[in-house]
């Protein structure tokens, strides 16, 4: 009787202890999450759950569909650029963390009552190493006809690189970026749907340059002890893609997903962000040795406001489809 | 006379419901803000976009269909043994699970700048550029709608009856003329079949259009998912959707009104395999299959001789945090749980166009036009109105996806069923499951095996509807492998999708001989 007892009281406590669920992207949940479920669990007693759909735009999506019935808490790992649909779409409850103010000034924007950045890192063209001995050091370098038909780059129609490598020409360039893209054009082998395709192109042997980030060359001397790609640092400043974590409005464990959001800043998960998430800290932590070693440090950053991008991203992604499809 | 009403009804109520109940309904739950104007605007906006998708759609259906009935003739004629004969059948299917990145991987090793034919050009100082160009996407679609060809027109000739052909020799025809006249006639409606869903396939077309044609070829599809996953604006999606929608409906109005008459199946009439044709035959299905098995064979050049292939796996199952075998169990369960539901409506669907109900033609068309991404939202929203569990509804998602081409096979085994057999099992008393269980189904035996193991491989090679709809702890081999590719765990996401691929071609290796040997 008394093992019953005990069994109904477990079950129950079980069944009652609290649980948040954090919503995130797919990659996310078999790397950081793995590492700091349990460091949070036992910090603060509190269950966590990571869910997630595909992409970080799924995010959006899927609690707008679900509504008041969601059972997110926290949502995690939106850009700067979902991170206002997000807000605008009402679903973030406004929350600054305690510890805000050890972020890092230049990452910190007015949307932060929503949300806080947790990670950042910049994309770049990575180039492989053995074919091209002299890389580009700027968007000028990359029209030289040395480099026609060998660069690769995402649609941005429909990957989260190639939105933010045609941000980053739109940062450098401004309303000019069609003229850019006019000429970069006759350089580009071709466009893929997605990061992955694109890197089995550099893979192959297909194409010699391609967007992706400028941690790669840490990545795979740390992996596959090899610096057979390397990212190029281009004078106009590097574009830097932030992700944050921020309170989903319909939560109904509220302080649970305060707690969250002040661990994600916290120096036990930041410095786990390297190794992890292959983006930097938000943070000031020591860095892990293949970062000191092979991640190009950065002078300039380029910054686009996140407003503007809501406001002119359909006309921006309608010049690129006149341009690069022709309609 | 009764009954008979009876079961008509049933058998357009049946099909109806379903398409009703997992079609209509979940689209319904996403059309609240959709206007009429929108889909004009829209239709003015892309009008370019949607002419240019539908002449390459069209050439390439016509190539597919052409080069998938000249292999269907190969099976169909020519005495060709039973390893060659099922190694076609298995390897054309395989084409079907083939995920986008993998295909590009193979079109990169054969078609590249460094790729197979290029170094054999190079011996003799040349070079040519096939990726990237309008060719390269006709290739690639071709690459993909060969099998739906080989398939339907294949199962329909392979078994064509050869006392016609006979006959028409006796009355002093030759070849050509005999195929005019005997067999062209008969195999007209499974060709028009087969070049509307080639049609439709390449039409709808997403990532093999960009990997190989790059953005100057891209089609709607492309369109509807930067307004669906970037901006979030999902009446402009819907709009383009149902443009898509209009034209596939039409497009199988057409097929509808064509498709018609009765197949004479038989024993066929086979000839002698000459040298000649073991050449034309590599020859066109090296062009096909050559792709398919570099992908294959580049999974296994890892680039980490320390490691062996089971350490690799190990590496990546520890990574995603799931057993091998229960990954291995859930794609299986789901994609057999899909055959068993789209079998059931195939079968039902399939019997009533081959009777002459027409108007039922369109609806096994009709999932074609709505994106994985569009259905799979529908289904969350009817998982949330109803409180039922999303992953449970992914056969049902899978389904749809696959009963076009199950009710394509499956109807051309119903042609294959003599009226004289049913009278006589009828006025000897069989009821409507004798008839159903000891006729029906061991005449269509061949049919509903290639329609399983077909509907299994569409099932498992879904990545977008297992994003949305399954939970953390389901996993299907297409989940495991895009969540290591986008953690760039490339190696253990090759190796992965080489398994995958070799277990797919020995289940169907085992179907093809089962099929064979009856």
């Amino acid at each position: 009787m008394r093992k019953v007892a005990i069994l109904v009281l477990i079950l129950t406590a079980v069944l009652y202890s609290a649980q948040l669920v954090v919503y995130t992207y797919d990659s996310m949940v078999s790397g950081l999450a793995k590492k700091i479920e349990p460091l949070f669990e036992e910090k603060y007693g509190i269950d966590v759950k990571f869910v997630s759909f595909g992409d970080a735009g799924n995010i959006i999506s899927r609690i707008l569909l679900e509504g008041k019935k969601t059972q997110a808490d926290v949502i995690l790992g939106l850009d700067q650029n979902l991170l206002l649909k997000a807000v605008e779409r009402g679903i973030l409850f406004p929350y600054k963390p305690k510890n805000i103010s050890r972020v890092k000034k230049e990452l910190l924007k007015k949307k932060e009552d929503y949300a806080v950045p947790f990670d950042y890192g910049a994309i770049a063209i990575v180039y492989n190493t053995e074919t091209i001995k002299e890389p580009p050091k700027s968007f000028e370098d990359l029209l030289k006809p040395q480099y026609k038909r060998r660069i690769v780059v995402e649609d941005p129609r429909t990957s989260s690189t190639g939105l933010a490598f045609l941000l980053w020409t739109i940062a450098a360039y401004g309303d000019n970026f069609t003229e850019y893209w006019k000429k970069l054009k006759d350089n580009l082998l071709t466009v893929t749907a997605g990061w992955d395709e694109a890197f089995e192109m550099l893979e192959s042997g297909e194409a010699d340059m391609m967007v992706s980030y400028l941690t790669d060359s840490a990545y795979s001397h740390y992996y596959y002890d090899s610096g057979k790609y390397a990212p190029a640092v281009f004078k106009e400043g590097m574009f830097t893609q932030v992700e944050y974590v921020g309170i989903c409005r319909f939560t109904d464990d509220l302080d649970a997903a305060k707690k969250f959001v002040d661990f994600m800043l916290s120096e036990e998960v930041q410095e786990l962000i390297p190794l992890n998430q292959w983006m930097l800290p938000v943070v000031e932590v020591k860095l892990p040795e293949v970062f000191e070693k092979y991640v190009p440090k950065v002078e300039k950053y380029l910054f686009l406001d996140a407003e503007k991008v809501e406001k002119n991203l359909e006309r921006w992604l309608k010049d690129w489809e006149k341009i690069m499809v022709g309609y | 006379m009764g009954k008979d009403n009876g079961r008509v009804l049933m058998g357009l109520f049946a099909p109806l419901l379903y398409f009703f109940l997992f079609l209509i309904l979940p689209i319904s739950f996403l059309v609240a803000k959709f206007s009429v104007a929108d889909v004009f605007y829209v239709a003015h906006e892309y009008k370019k976009l949607i002419s240019y998708n539908i002449s390459q759609a069209l050439l390439s259906a016509t190539l597919a269909t052409s080069i998938g009935a000249l292999i269907s003739y190969y099976l169909a004629r020519k005495n060709i043994k039973g390893i060659l004969r099922n190694l076609i059948h298995v390897m054309a299917k395989i084409s079907f699970v083939v995920p986008g990145v993998s295909m590009a991987i193979g079109f990169y090793l054969l078609f590249g700048r460094k790729g197979f034919i290029n170094d054999i050009l190079g011996l003799f100082g040349l070079h040519i550029d096939i990726l990237y160009t309008f060719l390269a996407v006709i290739l690639g679609h071709a690459f993909y709608n060969i099998p739906v060809s080989v398939y339907i027109v294949g199962s329909v000739w392979e078994r064509f009856d050869g006392n016609l052909i006979e006959a028409s020799y006796v009355d002093g025809c030759r070849d050509f003329q005999t195929f005019l006249k005997v067999e062209l006639p008969i195999l007209t409606p499974s060709i028009v079949a087969s070049f509307l869903l080639s049609f439709i396939y390449s039409f709808t077309s997403f990532a093999v259009v960009l990997i190989i044609g790059g953005p100057k070829y891209s089609t709607l599809e492309v369109v509807i998912y930067m307004y669906l996953k970037n901006l979030l604006n999902f009446k402009v999606a819907l709009s383009l959707t149902f443009l898509q929608l209009f034209i596939i409906a039409t497009a199988a109005a057409i097929s509808s009104y064509l498709l018609k008459g009765k197949i004479p199946f038989g024993v066929p009439k086979l000839k002698k395999v000459t040298f000649f044709d073991y050449i034309a035959l590599s020859m066109l299905l090296s062009l096909v299959f050559l792709p398919l098995i570099l992908s294959i064979v580049s999974g296994f050049l890892t680039k980490n001789p320390s490691k062996s292939v089971f350490d690799i796996i190990k590496i990546g199952m520890s990574f995603l945090g799931v057993s091998f075998w229960k990954m291995l169990l859930t794609s299986l369960l789901i994609s057999i749980a899909t055959a068993f539901i789209s079998i059931t409506i195939g079968l039902i669907t399939g019997r009533m166009t081959s009777k002459g109900y027409k108007a039922l033609q369109i609806f096994p068309f009709l999932p074609t036009a709505f994106s994985t991404v569009t259905l799979a939202f529908g289904y969350l929203m009817i998982s949330l109105k109803f409180n039922i569990p999303s992953v449970y509804l992914l056969p049902f998602l899978h389904s749809l996806l696959s009963i076009p081409l199950v009710h394509g096979i499956i109807e051309m085994g119903w042609r294959n069923v003599e009226r004289s057999i049913e009278e006589a099992a009828m006025m000897d008393g069989a009821s409507f499951w004798d008839m159903l269980f000891k006729i029906y189904l061991p005449l269509l035996k061949n049919f509903l095996i290639r329609a399983f193991t077909f509907s299994m491989a569409i099932s498992l090679s879904d990545l977008s509807g297992v994003l949305i709809l399954s939970n953390e702890s389901v996993f299907t081999f297409s989940k495991a492998i895009y969540r290591l590719m986008s953690s760039r765990h490339m190696p253990e996401a090759r190796i992965l999708n080489t398994i995958f691929l070799l277990m797919v071609m020995l289940i169907y290796y085992f179907g093809e001989m089962k099929t064979q040997n009856d």
